[in-house]
């Protein structure tokens, strides 16, 4: 039993396509609503400081501000996050398909496993 | 018993594959939990329903009624972080973070745990959040405007929903 090439693309073209879209799909549907959170909240401080409850509060327009410039760090490392478990399960995947594909074949031909790489290669 | 043997070989056969598949994946972030997630969600319809009773304000009078909503609220979201913060991040995530793409998104001064572990300080965020909004209905009474900002934006209730929406993605995201 051979592997067949053809298939065995088509398929790791799929897996990627797959977990990346997905991934993409949330991070990216993730950060719209963030940003429109942000901005709102944002407008808000802006507003209540030029006439609101926060035109007289110094200590609570700070803390305010305060936490605003800690939830875009926030969001800064939530969607670093978010991509490196794109990374992951796309990783996963290939090396699933891939894998999967060779020890069929290997199984096919009476031969042992090929085991599977257990890390992405380093940068 | 070659009958009864032959069905049992492809079978073995199956189990050896999934599990050659299943133990070989990578893990680059820190595992799901799933008690801590269900209560974190728990402590979000919580606390909405305390901004809720809050929304058209409160004098500092009426803070005793509140003082243990606030206190079972921080202490909830005080003990998740810490139960999330002692999750290791595996070791070929933290190698990952070294690399430039990652270091650019999350900044030169974030730690490995910052990066790749995100909701222990977001946590923190929240839990200063409702001790501020605590102090200040005990020691003079919470605005409408400071609880739920101007024409449905903003205020102490905005800038929960920032951080909680943050939480909630990244820990249901890590159920894989």
């Amino acid at each position: 039993m051979t592997l067949n090439i053809e298939k065995v693309t088509g398929d790791l073209i799929s897996a990627v396509q797959s977990k990346a879209g997905q991934g993409w799909g949330q991070i990216s549907g993730f950060v719209t609503t963030q940003s429109k959170m942000l901005a709102n909240q944002g407008a808000w401080i802006t507003e209540s400081r030029i006439n609101g409850a926060l035109k007289t509060d110094d200590e609570l327009f700070n803390f305010f501000v305060d936490q605003l410039k800690d939830s875009v760090e926030s969001l800064a490392h939530a969607v670093a996050e978010l991509a490196v478990l794109t990374i992951e399960e796309t990783w996963n995947a290939v090396v699933g398909v891939l894998w999967g594909a060779i020890n069929t074949a290997l199984k096919g031909a009476g031969l042992g496993f090929l085991p599977m790489p257990s890390a992405p290669p380093q940068a | 018993m070659r009958v009864t043997v032959r069905p049992i070989v492809p079978c073995i056969t199956v189990i050896l594959i999934m599990l050659a598949l299943a133990a070989c994946t990578v893990r680059l972030l820190p595992a799901y939990d799933q008690a801590t997630y269900q209560s974190l969600t728990s402590l979000n319809a919580n606390t909405l329903t305390l901004f809720s009773s809050l929304s058209a304000g409160s004098s500092a009078k009426e803070f005793p009624r509140y003082e243990d909503q606030y206190n079972e609220l921080i202490g909830g979201f005080s003990a998740a972080r810490m139960t999330l913060a002692n999750r290791p991040t595996p070791p070929i995530g933290q190698r990952l973070f070294g690399t430039d793409p990652l270091s650019a998104i999350c900044g030169k001064n974030a730690s490995v745990e910052d990066c790749l572990n995100a909701t222990p300080r977001i946590l923190d965020q929240i839990v200063a959040l409702l001790t501020k909004m605590r102090d200040i209905h005990q020691q003079r009474g919470l605005p409408a405007e400071v609880v739920s900002g101007l024409n449905g934006r903003g205020g102490l209730k905005g800038q929960y929903q920032i951080e909680v929406a943050q939480v909630l993605t990244v820990e249901a995201a890590l159920q894989r």
